[in-house]
């Protein structure tokens, strides 16, 4: 049997001042090594549950845990090493990056959190970090302002590696990105996963990311997971109608 | 195609920067159809909202000008166009689908009153009707509450079903569609993709598409042209460009979409796309 | 970096002027600021006394080219005791939340409700008439201003992917707000404390016109310009140059917080 690494167990989640829940008793669980995806359409509740996952929101009713070991629900109440167990790439590489900031000290800040570490050592770390994202060294002076969107994601994604996760949610890491730099970053993510065996989560819109690099897929709708299961059972007979209106309506070569 | 309503002739377009005049559109040639969808496939850079805003007459003053080149539109040549003709033309012969549907609206002003504007030379009643009936067709479910709505209250969704409106009510003879549902989930877009395909198809009314998204070009358009760094590298049918791609560059880019190889397998080919 | 807008040159370019004649007044000024020639009272420009003299023969440029360093001071310290509470107000209402958030937040709205240079005025007086009493008042009035200022970035901030992947790391408050909140907020507060240098100039030139702020003989520009007004439409000189010395300041600061706002924006251009 595989050890689960990260298990959310009927997540229900109200906003202050909403009255419809984000999540109504959600389960969901990530095998370690693993490649989960959360597939819904705004509003569906799937950037919630990364935020509960990683501790951003808590939520009125369920549990967190990772590798069997119950999680606070307040990111705050947490271990440090239960926090950096799990690491999040945001969708937006505008706003994941410190503008003020040179790369060299955003990748290395969860190390430089961690100890005192002098610049010099940061630095080597950092061109280490890059190269593991396949980010040339001459870019670690750079702000993120004068680096592309591609290369802010890999940025975000080193920074998040620095700090050994165990766990890495990934809340629309490509959505932002022209298609061949998405492919690019998906497969760094797939290398970064094989290399580190990272349990990853990805939440996402497009179908086809979710397809490409997930194993299992939940499936939800406002609020509610509707269908889950193997990726590849779930893409060739989808059994619920909402499923099955979400693949036809994706556009694809050579369909319709 | 015997007269083309548009016919884009050596288009080039320049805009300023600290390094002096940056060409953006170098030597662009397209023609579109009556009832036509042509679709304009690139990457970021690659010229296509360019292409977009020179049709429309909306390059930045004194940052952006197009250096040479001709748009033929019915029996006008565009780029000779002052900016009182273009307000004859434009959101009455030429209208635009934006992609940012928020900023695009007037936050002050209830949808009602945005699609009665579209209407120039209507009368208030009319118009009113009309603008409801636009709205009953682009699939709204109460289209009398979302004529009282001010624009914050809609959803993404909602707001750009709006905007087609407006640029549907006016008759367009060209529609120029700038990524129109990169923001929108996809069964929203599918509704939108449905719906432009009807006023093209039905209605005779032109279209560019411009778009970065391959799927979509596939589900909408008749013919395809893929634009990098400001020239077209592949033109013809959607069926050709995107089955049988000539062009490196469009192999690439259909290679680097997922979903054309199995899943776990690396995208871009060894040696880069 | 780009080189700075054309306005940004052209304020700062005022501004160092000032700021040099402020600092070398002793050693600029042709004559004494209190030096009193009976004989010349009155007399209006001319070679020997370019902006004309005051009633006791004073000689006009000398008193402004000395009123600059308390009108430039006061302005300052205005700006930096609004700055400095409304930082700190704002920051912790922002990071802390809760019933101190409530408060000051509250505070800040009765505060900004009221006719900042009427209460200034009735704070003066009560403290007794002084630059220095002025300087505290009118600065503790605009403390509310850059409170809501503070609070509203840095709730912004607070949500940003940098902040929320540092916490996810492990970063905790004080980490967020030294390296992450502070210098993002550092360019917005310089353009806001530059306008309100500007703002500054003229509610102390304002105060002291009306008698609260600098005490005779101190040269200080709103004190000079209310020598003058007694005597506007005869002997106009004496009015007229130390309130375009205040107009050129305010405008100078202005310019350049202009400009300071187009330059630190990463958007306009690399």
């Amino acid at each position: 049997m595989t050890s689960t690494a990260l298990l959310l167990e009927g997540i229900s989640l109200t906003y202050r001042g909403r009255s419809a829940p984000a999540l109504s008793n959600v389960s969901v669980s990530l095998e370690a090594g693993g490649s989960v995806g959360v597939v819904g359409e705004s509003g569906s509740g799937k950037s919630s549950l990364a935020a509960v996952a990683i501790g951003f929101e808590a939520p009125q009713a369920g549990a967190v845990s990772l590798y069997g070991e119950p999680l606070a629900s307040r990111l705050g109440r947490r271990t440090i090493a239960q926090r950096r167990a799990i690491q999040i790439v945001f969708q937006d590489p505008n706003s994941s990056l410190d503008p003020t900031w040179p790369v060299w000290r955003t990748v290395t800040e969860g190390v430089a959190l961690q100890q005192r570490t002098g610049d010099a050592q940061l630095r080597e770390q950092a061109e280490l970090l890059l190269a593991e994202v396949a980010l040339p060294p001459d870019l670690l002076d750079r702000r993120p302002h004068e680096l592309s969107g591609g290369q802010r994601q890999r940025v975000a994604i080193a920074r998040a590696l620095a700090v050994d996760p165990k766990v890495l949610l990934l809340d629309e890491p490509t959505s932002a990105l022209d298609v061949s730099v998405q492919a690019q970053v998906l497969d760094l993510l797939l290398d970064v996963q094989e290399r580190r065996g990272l349990s990853m989560l990805l939440i996402s819109h497009d179908l086809d990311v979710v397809r490409h690099l997930c194993t299992r897929i939940y499936v939800m709708r406002a609020g509610h997971v509707v269908e889950s299961g193997p990726a590849e059972e779930i893409f060739a007979a989808p059994r619920q109608a909402y499923t099955q209106a979400l693949i036809a309506a994706a556009p694809r070569i050579g369909a319709g | 195609m015997s007269t083309p309503l548009v016919d884009v002739e050596g288009l080039c377009v320049e805009f300023r920067s600290s390094r002096g005049w940056m060409r953006a559109v170098d030597g662009v040639s397209f023609q579109i159809g009556a009832g036509e969808i042509l679709g304009c496939v690139g990457e970021s850079g690659s010229g296509k909202s360019a292409t977009a805003s020179a049709l429309l007459g909306l390059l930045p003053r004194r940052v952006g000008r197009i250096p040479s080149g001709a748009i033929r539109f019915g029996d006008r040549d565009l780029t000779q166009l002052d900016e009182t003709g273009w307000l004859g033309l434009r959101g009455r012969e030429i209208a635009l689908v934006p992609q940012d549907p928020m900023s695009a609206l007037n936050p002050t002003m209830r949808i009602a009153r945005h699609l009665r504007l579209a209407q120039r030379g209507v009368d208030r009643r009319e118009a009113s009707a009309r603008a409801a009936q636009s709205l009953a067709r682009m699939g709204f479910d109460d289209p009398d509450a979302a004529l009282r709505a001010y624009p914050f209250q809609l959803s993404g969704g909602q707001r750009q079903r709006v905007l087609l409106a407006m640029a549907l009510l006016a008759h367009p003879k060209l529609l120029i569609a700038d990524e129109p549902t990169t923001a929108l989930d996809v069964t929203v877009q599918a509704e939108i993709l449905r719906l432009i395909e009807t006023a093209a198809h039905e209605d005779g009314m032109s279209v560019l598409f411009i778009t970065h998204n391959l799927g979509v070009a596939w589900r909408i358009c008749d013919r395809i042209m893929v634009m990098r760094a400001g020239q077209i590298v592949e033109a013809g049918s959607a069926h050709q460009v995107l089955s049988a791609p000539r062009a490196d560059y469009t192999r690439a880019l259909i290679a680097s979409v997922p979903g054309a190889v199995p899943p776990r397998t690396r995208l871009v080919a060894q040696g880069g796309a | 970096m780009r080189p700075p807008p054309i306005i940004m040159q052209v304020g700062g370019g005022i501004v160092a002027v000032l700021a040099l004649v402020a600092l070398l007044a002793p050693w600029i000024a042709p004559y004494p600021p209190e030096a009193v020639n009976a004989g010349m009272a009155f007399a209006p420009p001319s070679a020997e006394h370019w902006a004309g003299a005051d009633g006791l023969g004073r000689d006009i440029l000398s008193r402004i080219i000395h009123g600059a360093r308390p009108s430039l001071l006061a302005a300052l310290g205005i700006v930096a005791i609004g700055l400095g509470g409304g930082a700190i107000l704002g920051s912790l209402a922002a990071l802390t939340g809760g019933l101190f958030e409530q408060v000051i937040m509250r505070l800040s709205e009765i505060a900004m409700a009221l006719p900042g240079l009427v209460i200034a005025l009735a704070l003066t007086a009560a403290l007794g008439p002084s630059l220095v009493n002025l300087t505290l008042a009118l600065g503790a009035l605009s403390i509310p201003f850059y409170v809501r200022i503070v609070r509203g970035e840095t709730l912004t901030l607070r949500e940003r992917g940098f902040v929320k992947a540092a916490r996810a790391m492990g970063a905790g408050p004080i980490w967020i707000a030294f390296r992450h909140i502070a210098p993002n907020l550092a360019p917005v507060l310089a353009v806001y404390a530059t306008m309100g240098l500007s703002g500054a100039v003229l509610a102390a030139s304002a105060l002291s016109f009306v008698g609260l702020g600098a005490q005779p003989p101190m040269a200080e520009w709103g004190a000079l310009i209310f020598d003058g007004s007694q005597v506007l439409l005869s002997e106009w000189w004496v009015a007229v140059f130390p309130g375009l010395a205040v107009a050129v300041a305010a405008l100078g600061f202005n310019l350049l917080g202009d400009g300071l706002r187009d330059w630190l924006d990463p958007r306009s251009g690399s």
